[in-house]
Protein backbone atom coordinates (compact mmCIF):
# COMPACT_ATOMS: atom_id res chain seq x y z
CA UNK A 1 0.00 0.00 0.00
CA UNK A 2 2.77 2.40 1.02
CA UNK A 3 4.78 1.33 -2.02
CA UNK A 4 1.81 2.06 -4.28
CA UNK A 5 1.44 5.51 -2.75
CA UNK A 6 5.13 6.20 -3.22
CA UNK A 7 4.95 5.01 -6.81
CA UNK A 8 1.91 7.19 -7.42
CA UNK A 9 3.68 10.19 -5.89
CA UNK A 10 6.72 9.51 -8.08
CA UNK A 11 4.57 9.25 -11.22
CA UNK A 12 2.80 12.51 -10.34
CA UNK A 13 6.07 14.30 -9.67
CA UNK A 14 7.60 13.02 -12.93
CA UNK A 15 4.48 13.94 -14.84
CA UNK A 16 4.44 17.42 -13.35
CA UNK A 17 8.11 17.89 -14.24
CA UNK A 18 7.48 16.67 -17.78
CA UNK A 19 4.57 19.09 -18.20
CA UNK A 20 6.76 21.96 -17.04
CA UNK A 21 9.50 20.94 -19.46
CA UNK A 22 7.04 20.86 -22.36
CA UNK A 23 5.56 24.21 -21.29
CA UNK A 24 9.03 25.74 -21.34
CA UNK A 25 9.60 24.47 -24.87
CA UNK A 26 6.13 25.70 -25.89
CA UNK A 27 6.87 29.21 -24.65
CA UNK A 28 10.06 29.44 -26.67
CA UNK A 29 8.48 27.86 -29.72
CA UNK A 30 5.51 30.23 -29.73
CA UNK A 31 7.88 33.17 -29.41
CA UNK A 32 9.88 31.93 -32.39
CA UNK A 33 6.64 31.35 -34.33
CA UNK A 34 5.72 34.95 -33.72
CA UNK A 35 9.09 36.10 -34.98
CA UNK A 36 9.38 33.84 -38.01
CA UNK A 37 5.68 33.46 -38.78
CA UNK A 38 5.43 29.78 -39.59
CA UNK A 39 2.24 27.77 -39.72
CA UNK A 40 3.59 24.23 -39.98
CA UNK A 41 6.33 22.63 -37.95
CA UNK A 42 7.96 19.32 -38.84
CA UNK A 43 9.22 17.52 -35.74
CA UNK A 44 12.15 15.47 -36.98
CA UNK A 45 14.81 13.17 -35.67
CA UNK A 46 17.74 11.60 -37.43
CA UNK A 47 16.94 8.10 -36.24
CA UNK A 48 14.10 6.19 -34.62
CA UNK A 49 13.65 5.84 -30.89
CA UNK A 50 14.60 9.40 -30.09
CA UNK A 51 11.23 10.33 -28.60
CA UNK A 52 10.19 12.46 -31.57
CA UNK A 53 6.52 11.38 -31.60
CA UNK A 54 6.21 11.90 -27.88
CA UNK A 55 7.59 15.45 -28.17
CA UNK A 56 5.28 16.19 -31.12
CA UNK A 57 2.18 14.95 -29.27
CA UNK A 58 3.00 16.65 -25.97
CA UNK A 59 3.82 19.93 -27.70
CA UNK A 60 0.58 19.79 -29.70
CA UNK A 61 -1.46 19.19 -26.54
CA UNK A 62 0.37 21.91 -24.68
CA UNK A 63 -0.08 24.50 -27.43
CA UNK A 64 -3.75 23.53 -27.78
CA UNK A 65 -4.09 24.29 -24.06
CA UNK A 66 -3.21 27.90 -24.77
CA UNK A 67 -6.35 28.26 -26.91
CA UNK A 68 -4.62 28.01 -30.27
CA UNK A 69 -6.04 25.57 -32.77
CA UNK A 70 -3.53 22.86 -33.43
CA UNK A 71 -3.60 19.90 -35.76
CA UNK A 72 -1.25 17.01 -35.38
CA UNK A 73 -0.32 15.30 -38.63
CA UNK A 74 1.04 11.80 -38.28
CA UNK A 75 3.15 11.53 -41.39
CA UNK A 76 5.16 8.52 -40.34
CA UNK A 77 3.49 6.09 -42.72
CA UNK A 78 6.04 3.36 -42.16
CA UNK A 79 4.78 2.56 -38.70
CA UNK A 80 1.37 2.16 -37.16
CA UNK A 81 0.15 5.24 -35.41
CA UNK A 82 0.26 5.48 -31.66
CA UNK A 83 -1.67 8.73 -31.79
CA UNK A 84 -5.16 7.24 -31.97
CA UNK A 85 -5.24 7.30 -28.21
CA UNK A 86 -5.69 11.05 -28.52
CA UNK A 87 -9.09 10.48 -30.04
CA UNK A 88 -10.53 8.93 -26.91
CA UNK A 89 -14.24 8.40 -27.47
CA UNK A 90 -14.31 10.64 -30.52
CA UNK A 91 -15.27 9.08 -33.82
CA UNK A 92 -12.42 8.15 -36.11
CA UNK A 93 -12.33 9.50 -39.61
CA UNK A 94 -10.39 8.29 -42.62
CA UNK A 95 -6.68 7.81 -42.13
CA UNK A 96 -3.94 9.71 -43.91
CA UNK A 97 -2.89 6.67 -45.93
CA UNK A 98 -6.48 6.10 -47.09
CA UNK A 99 -6.72 9.71 -48.18
CA UNK A 100 -3.39 9.60 -50.01
CA UNK A 101 -4.24 6.50 -52.02
CA UNK A 102 -4.48 7.64 -55.66
CA UNK A 103 -7.84 5.94 -56.06
CA UNK A 104 -9.29 7.60 -52.98
CA UNK A 105 -12.15 10.02 -53.39
CA UNK A 106 -11.85 11.38 -49.85
CA UNK A 107 -11.90 15.12 -49.32
CA UNK A 108 -9.14 16.81 -47.33
CA UNK A 109 -11.45 17.70 -44.49
CA UNK A 110 -12.47 14.09 -44.07
CA UNK A 111 -9.12 13.00 -42.67
CA UNK A 112 -9.11 15.49 -39.83
CA UNK A 113 -10.49 14.13 -36.55
CA UNK A 114 -11.31 15.96 -33.39
CA UNK A 115 -9.53 14.62 -30.34
CA UNK A 116 -10.67 14.49 -26.74
CA UNK A 117 -8.47 17.55 -26.15
CA UNK A 118 -10.05 20.86 -27.00
CA UNK A 119 -8.40 22.81 -29.85
CA UNK A 120 -6.44 19.73 -30.89
CA UNK A 121 -7.21 17.86 -34.10
CA UNK A 122 -5.51 14.86 -35.57
CA UNK A 123 -4.70 13.44 -38.96
CA UNK A 124 -3.91 9.87 -38.04
CA UNK A 125 -2.16 7.17 -39.92
CA UNK A 126 -3.82 3.77 -39.98
CA UNK A 127 -1.26 1.25 -41.05
CA UNK A 128 2.16 0.55 -42.46
CA UNK A 129 2.20 1.64 -46.11
CA UNK A 130 4.75 0.12 -48.51
CA UNK A 131 4.74 3.01 -51.03
CA UNK A 132 4.86 5.71 -48.36
CA UNK A 133 7.46 7.79 -50.18
CA UNK A 134 5.26 8.13 -53.27
CA UNK A 135 2.20 9.00 -51.21
CA UNK A 136 3.97 11.60 -49.09
CA UNK A 137 5.40 13.24 -52.18
CA UNK A 138 2.05 13.40 -53.92
CA UNK A 139 0.02 16.50 -54.78
CA UNK A 140 -2.61 15.32 -52.34
CA UNK A 141 -0.17 15.58 -49.47
CA UNK A 142 0.82 19.11 -50.47
CA UNK A 143 -2.86 20.00 -50.67
CA UNK A 144 -3.50 18.51 -47.26
CA UNK A 145 -0.72 20.50 -45.60
CA UNK A 146 -1.89 23.68 -47.33
CA UNK A 147 -5.44 23.03 -46.12
CA UNK A 148 -4.31 22.43 -42.56
CA UNK A 149 -2.10 25.54 -42.56
CA UNK A 150 -5.00 27.68 -43.64
CA UNK A 151 -7.41 26.25 -41.09
CA UNK A 152 -5.29 25.94 -37.97
CA UNK A 153 -2.96 28.18 -36.01
CA UNK A 154 -0.27 25.53 -36.09
CA UNK A 155 0.26 22.24 -37.91
CA UNK A 156 2.62 19.91 -36.08
CA UNK A 157 3.92 17.16 -38.34
CA UNK A 158 5.37 14.01 -36.86
CA UNK A 159 7.77 12.96 -39.60
CA UNK A 160 9.62 9.73 -40.28
CA UNK A 161 13.32 9.74 -39.30
CA UNK A 162 15.59 11.68 -41.67
CA UNK A 163 18.27 9.04 -42.15
CA UNK A 164 17.61 5.94 -44.22
CA UNK A 165 14.51 6.98 -46.15
CA UNK A 166 13.54 10.07 -48.11
CA UNK A 167 10.12 10.32 -46.36
CA UNK A 168 11.38 12.61 -43.61
CA UNK A 169 12.91 15.09 -46.03
CA UNK A 170 9.70 15.17 -48.08
CA UNK A 171 7.85 16.37 -45.00
CA UNK A 172 10.60 18.84 -44.13
CA UNK A 173 10.13 20.39 -47.58
CA UNK A 174 6.39 20.70 -47.02
CA UNK A 175 6.73 22.34 -43.59
CA UNK A 176 7.56 25.98 -42.87
CA UNK A 177 9.82 25.14 -39.95
CA UNK A 178 11.67 22.22 -38.47
CA UNK A 179 12.25 21.15 -34.88
CA UNK A 180 14.95 18.55 -34.30
CA UNK A 181 14.65 16.02 -31.47
CA UNK A 182 17.73 14.12 -30.27
CA UNK A 183 17.96 11.66 -27.45
CA UNK A 184 21.03 11.76 -25.25
CA UNK A 185 23.17 8.61 -25.29
CA UNK A 186 21.02 7.24 -28.10
CA UNK A 187 21.25 9.56 -31.09
CA UNK A 188 24.55 9.22 -32.92
CA UNK A 189 26.67 12.33 -33.35
CA UNK A 190 27.38 11.20 -36.91
CA UNK A 191 23.68 10.90 -37.74
CA UNK A 192 23.02 14.39 -36.36
CA UNK A 193 25.83 15.67 -38.59
CA UNK A 194 24.34 13.89 -41.58
CA UNK A 195 20.81 15.08 -40.75
CA UNK A 196 21.93 18.67 -40.28
CA UNK A 197 23.69 18.56 -43.65
CA UNK A 198 20.52 17.30 -45.29
CA UNK A 199 18.50 20.09 -43.68
CA UNK A 200 21.09 22.66 -44.73
CA UNK A 201 21.02 21.44 -48.32
CA UNK A 202 17.30 22.19 -48.60
CA UNK A 203 17.62 25.46 -46.63
CA UNK A 204 15.26 24.14 -43.97
CA UNK A 205 14.13 26.66 -41.40
CA UNK A 206 15.38 24.82 -38.31
CA UNK A 207 13.97 26.70 -35.33
CA UNK A 208 15.85 24.73 -32.72
CA UNK A 209 16.18 21.37 -31.11
CA UNK A 210 14.84 19.47 -28.12
CA UNK A 211 17.03 17.32 -25.96
CA UNK A 212 15.36 14.12 -24.86
CA UNK A 213 16.88 12.26 -21.93
CA UNK A 214 16.13 9.26 -19.75
CA UNK B 1 39.55 24.90 -33.09
CA UNK B 2 36.95 24.63 -30.37
CA UNK B 3 38.02 26.09 -27.03
CA UNK B 4 36.74 24.39 -23.92
CA UNK B 5 36.67 26.29 -20.67
CA UNK B 6 37.72 24.85 -17.34
CA UNK B 7 34.12 25.15 -16.21
CA UNK B 8 33.02 22.95 -19.11
CA UNK B 9 35.70 20.39 -18.29
CA UNK B 10 34.59 20.45 -14.67
CA UNK B 11 30.95 19.97 -15.64
CA UNK B 12 31.93 17.02 -17.87
CA UNK B 13 33.69 15.42 -14.91
CA UNK B 14 30.74 16.15 -12.61
CA UNK B 15 28.47 14.37 -15.09
CA UNK B 16 30.46 11.21 -14.47
CA UNK B 17 30.88 11.84 -10.75
CA UNK B 18 29.73 8.33 -9.81
CA UNK B 19 32.37 6.83 -12.06
CA UNK B 20 35.03 9.17 -10.67
CA UNK B 21 34.07 8.23 -7.11
CA UNK B 22 34.15 4.53 -8.01
CA UNK B 23 37.62 4.80 -9.57
CA UNK B 24 38.81 6.83 -6.58
CA UNK B 25 37.59 4.14 -4.20
CA UNK B 26 39.27 1.47 -6.31
CA UNK B 27 42.46 3.56 -6.22
CA UNK B 28 42.33 3.80 -2.42
CA UNK B 29 41.67 0.08 -1.98
CA UNK B 30 44.36 -0.83 -4.51
CA UNK B 31 47.03 1.36 -2.92
CA UNK B 32 46.25 0.25 0.64
CA UNK B 33 46.09 -3.34 -0.57
CA UNK B 34 49.43 -2.95 -2.31
CA UNK B 35 50.87 -1.54 0.92
CA UNK B 36 49.67 -4.56 2.88
CA UNK B 37 50.90 -6.96 0.18
CA UNK B 38 54.27 -5.25 0.05
CA UNK B 39 54.79 -5.78 3.75
CA UNK B 40 57.45 -8.41 4.16
CA UNK B 41 59.44 -10.00 6.92
CA UNK B 42 62.90 -8.78 7.69
CA UNK B 43 65.70 -10.74 9.31
CA UNK B 44 68.17 -9.50 11.86
CA UNK B 45 71.39 -11.13 13.00
CA UNK B 46 74.24 -9.95 15.17
CA UNK B 47 77.91 -10.83 15.06
CA UNK B 48 80.37 -9.54 17.62
CA UNK B 49 83.96 -8.41 17.77
CA UNK B 50 85.90 -8.66 21.00
CA UNK B 51 88.83 -6.28 21.13
CA UNK B 52 91.90 -7.39 22.99
CA UNK B 53 94.79 -5.04 23.52
CA UNK B 54 98.32 -6.45 23.82
CA UNK B 55 99.76 -6.81 27.29
CA UNK B 56 101.47 -3.64 28.41
CA UNK B 57 104.00 -2.69 31.06
CA UNK B 58 102.92 -2.57 34.62
CA UNK B 59 103.79 1.14 34.67
CA UNK B 60 100.90 2.00 32.41
CA UNK B 61 98.17 3.41 34.55
CA UNK B 62 94.49 2.59 34.34
CA UNK B 63 93.48 5.80 32.54
CA UNK B 64 95.96 5.21 29.77
CA UNK B 65 94.78 1.63 29.39
CA UNK B 66 91.14 2.75 29.20
CA UNK B 67 92.04 5.37 26.64
CA UNK B 68 93.76 2.75 24.50
CA UNK B 69 90.71 0.46 24.66
CA UNK B 70 88.39 3.33 23.87
CA UNK B 71 90.46 4.30 20.84
CA UNK B 72 90.64 0.72 19.64
CA UNK B 73 86.85 0.40 19.91
CA UNK B 74 86.24 3.67 18.06
CA UNK B 75 88.67 2.70 15.33
CA UNK B 76 87.14 -0.74 14.94
CA UNK B 77 83.69 0.75 15.02
CA UNK B 78 84.50 3.05 12.14
CA UNK B 79 86.32 0.35 10.28
CA UNK B 80 83.38 -2.08 10.22
CA UNK B 81 81.32 0.43 8.25
CA UNK B 82 84.21 1.79 6.24
CA UNK B 83 83.88 1.97 2.46
CA UNK B 84 86.73 -0.48 2.02
CA UNK B 85 85.07 -3.14 4.14
CA UNK B 86 81.75 -2.54 2.44
CA UNK B 87 83.11 -2.70 -1.10
CA UNK B 88 85.16 -5.81 -0.39
CA UNK B 89 82.30 -7.51 1.46
CA UNK B 90 79.91 -6.77 -1.42
CA UNK B 91 82.39 -8.17 -3.93
CA UNK B 92 83.04 -11.26 -1.80
CA UNK B 93 79.32 -11.90 -1.32
CA UNK B 94 78.77 -11.72 -5.06
CA UNK B 95 81.69 -13.95 -5.98
CA UNK B 96 81.17 -16.51 -3.24
CA UNK B 97 77.40 -16.64 -2.87
CA UNK B 98 76.27 -14.98 -6.09
CA UNK B 99 74.49 -12.41 -3.92
CA UNK B 100 74.56 -9.00 -5.49
CA UNK B 101 74.30 -6.00 -3.20
CA UNK B 102 75.54 -2.46 -3.60
CA UNK B 103 78.08 -1.27 -1.00
CA UNK B 104 75.78 1.62 -0.08
CA UNK B 105 72.85 -0.71 0.47
CA UNK B 106 75.08 -2.98 2.48
CA UNK B 107 76.16 -0.05 4.64
CA UNK B 108 72.60 0.97 5.30
CA UNK B 109 71.77 -2.55 6.47
CA UNK B 110 74.50 -2.50 9.11
CA UNK B 111 74.26 -0.99 12.59
CA UNK B 112 77.33 -1.04 14.82
CA UNK B 113 76.98 -0.59 18.56
CA UNK B 114 79.30 -1.00 21.49
CA UNK B 115 78.49 -2.49 24.84
CA UNK B 116 79.07 -0.16 27.74
CA UNK B 117 82.00 -1.08 29.95
CA UNK B 118 83.04 -3.86 27.66
CA UNK B 119 85.34 -4.42 24.75
CA UNK B 120 82.60 -5.87 22.59
CA UNK B 121 81.31 -4.40 19.35
CA UNK B 122 77.97 -5.60 18.03
CA UNK B 123 77.52 -5.69 14.28
CA UNK B 124 73.82 -5.97 13.53
CA UNK B 125 72.81 -6.77 9.96
CA UNK B 126 69.28 -6.50 8.63
CA UNK B 127 68.09 -8.16 5.44
CA UNK B 128 65.06 -9.61 3.75
CA UNK B 129 66.55 -13.06 3.28
CA UNK B 130 67.47 -15.26 6.19
CA UNK B 131 70.48 -17.00 4.66
CA UNK B 132 71.87 -13.92 2.97
CA UNK B 133 71.57 -11.89 6.16
CA UNK B 134 73.62 -14.44 8.02
CA UNK B 135 76.21 -14.64 5.25
CA UNK B 136 76.45 -10.88 5.07
CA UNK B 137 77.07 -10.54 8.80
CA UNK B 138 79.84 -13.11 8.75
CA UNK B 139 81.37 -11.75 5.54
CA UNK B 140 81.55 -8.30 7.09
CA UNK B 141 83.34 -9.78 10.06
CA UNK B 142 85.80 -11.56 7.81
CA UNK B 143 86.58 -8.49 5.71
CA UNK B 144 86.85 -6.33 8.81
CA UNK B 145 89.38 -8.77 10.26
CA UNK B 146 91.50 -8.64 7.10
CA UNK B 147 91.46 -4.86 6.87
CA UNK B 148 92.00 -4.17 10.54
CA UNK B 149 95.12 -6.27 10.59
CA UNK B 150 96.61 -4.10 7.89
CA UNK B 151 95.95 -0.99 9.92
CA UNK B 152 96.56 -1.99 13.47
CA UNK B 153 98.43 -5.21 13.97
CA UNK B 154 98.84 -4.64 17.72
CA UNK B 155 95.17 -5.10 18.51
CA UNK B 156 93.76 -8.56 18.53
CA UNK B 157 90.22 -9.34 17.58
CA UNK B 158 88.16 -12.29 18.61
CA UNK B 159 85.38 -12.70 16.13
CA UNK B 160 82.10 -14.13 17.31
CA UNK B 161 80.21 -15.21 14.23
CA UNK B 162 76.51 -14.75 13.83
CA UNK B 163 74.58 -18.00 14.19
CA UNK B 164 71.01 -17.02 14.77
CA UNK B 165 68.77 -14.97 12.59
CA UNK B 166 65.65 -13.40 14.02
CA UNK B 167 62.60 -12.72 11.98
CA UNK B 168 60.91 -9.39 12.49
CA UNK B 169 57.75 -8.13 10.84
CA UNK B 170 57.93 -4.79 9.13
CA UNK B 171 54.47 -3.48 9.86
CA UNK B 172 53.75 -0.35 7.86
CA UNK B 173 51.58 1.28 10.50
CA UNK B 174 48.42 3.33 10.29
CA UNK B 175 50.21 6.43 9.00
CA UNK B 176 51.62 4.47 6.09
CA UNK B 177 48.18 3.10 5.28
CA UNK B 178 46.70 6.61 5.39
CA UNK B 179 49.48 7.84 3.13
CA UNK B 180 48.84 4.99 0.69
CA UNK B 181 45.11 5.73 0.83
CA UNK B 182 45.65 9.41 0.07
CA UNK B 183 48.00 8.53 -2.79
CA UNK B 184 45.41 6.08 -4.13
CA UNK B 185 42.69 8.71 -3.83
CA UNK B 186 44.73 11.28 -5.75
CA UNK B 187 45.59 8.77 -8.47
CA UNK B 188 41.95 7.61 -8.53
CA UNK B 189 40.56 11.13 -8.90
CA UNK B 190 43.00 11.94 -11.72
CA UNK B 191 42.32 8.63 -13.47
CA UNK B 192 38.56 9.03 -12.96
CA UNK B 193 38.67 12.52 -14.45
CA UNK B 194 40.67 11.26 -17.43
CA UNK B 195 38.18 8.41 -17.98
CA UNK B 196 35.23 10.81 -17.62
CA UNK B 197 36.73 13.21 -20.19
CA UNK B 198 37.54 10.30 -22.48
CA UNK B 199 33.93 9.13 -22.32
CA UNK B 200 32.78 12.65 -23.10
CA UNK B 201 35.05 13.20 -26.07
CA UNK B 202 35.18 9.68 -27.46
CA UNK B 203 31.45 8.93 -27.29
CA UNK B 204 29.78 8.36 -30.62
CA UNK B 205 26.45 9.49 -29.16
CA UNK B 206 25.03 12.90 -28.45
CA UNK B 207 25.76 13.28 -24.77
CA UNK B 208 24.89 16.88 -24.06
CA UNK B 209 23.65 20.09 -25.62
CA UNK B 210 27.12 21.14 -26.78
CA UNK B 211 27.05 18.32 -29.33
CA UNK B 212 24.20 19.99 -31.19
CA UNK B 213 23.86 23.58 -29.93
CA UNK B 214 27.52 24.55 -30.26
CA UNK B 215 28.40 22.43 -33.24
CA UNK B 216 25.46 23.48 -35.44
CA UNK B 217 24.68 26.79 -33.78
CA UNK B 218 21.19 25.48 -33.08
CA UNK B 219 19.06 26.91 -30.32
CA UNK B 220 18.08 24.43 -27.61
CA UNK B 221 14.40 24.92 -26.88
CA UNK B 222 14.45 22.63 -23.88
CA UNK B 223 15.00 19.25 -22.36
CA UNK B 224 12.34 16.63 -21.84
CA UNK B 225 12.52 13.52 -19.80
CA UNK B 226 11.40 10.25 -21.37
CA UNK B 227 10.29 9.18 -17.90
CA UNK B 228 6.89 10.86 -17.73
Amino acid sequence: MVDNQKQQAHVEASSSKHIQEIQAIRTKLLYIQQQREFKSLAVVSTESGSGRTSVAVDLAKSIANTGRSVVLLDADLSSSSSMKALLGNKATTASLSEYLEPSSQLEVAQVVSNTEFSNLSLVANAKDIPNATDLLGSEKMTALVAYLESNYDLVIIDTPELIGKPDGMIMVNLADAVLLVAKLHHTLRSSVAKGMNMLKEVNANVVGWVENHE
Amino acid sequence: MKVISLQEIFSMIIKHIKLVILITLIGIVAMVGYGVFREHSTYVTTSQILIKLPKTDKDVNMDTANLQVSRAISTSNAMVTSDTVMVKSAKALESKYDYSIKPDDLKSSVVVTTNMNSQLINVQVTGDNKKQTLRTANMLLKQFNKESKKVNSDVQYNLIKAHHVYKTSSHSGTKAYIKSGITGAIIGVILGAVVALYLEFASKYVIDQRDVSDKYNLHLLGSVSSDK
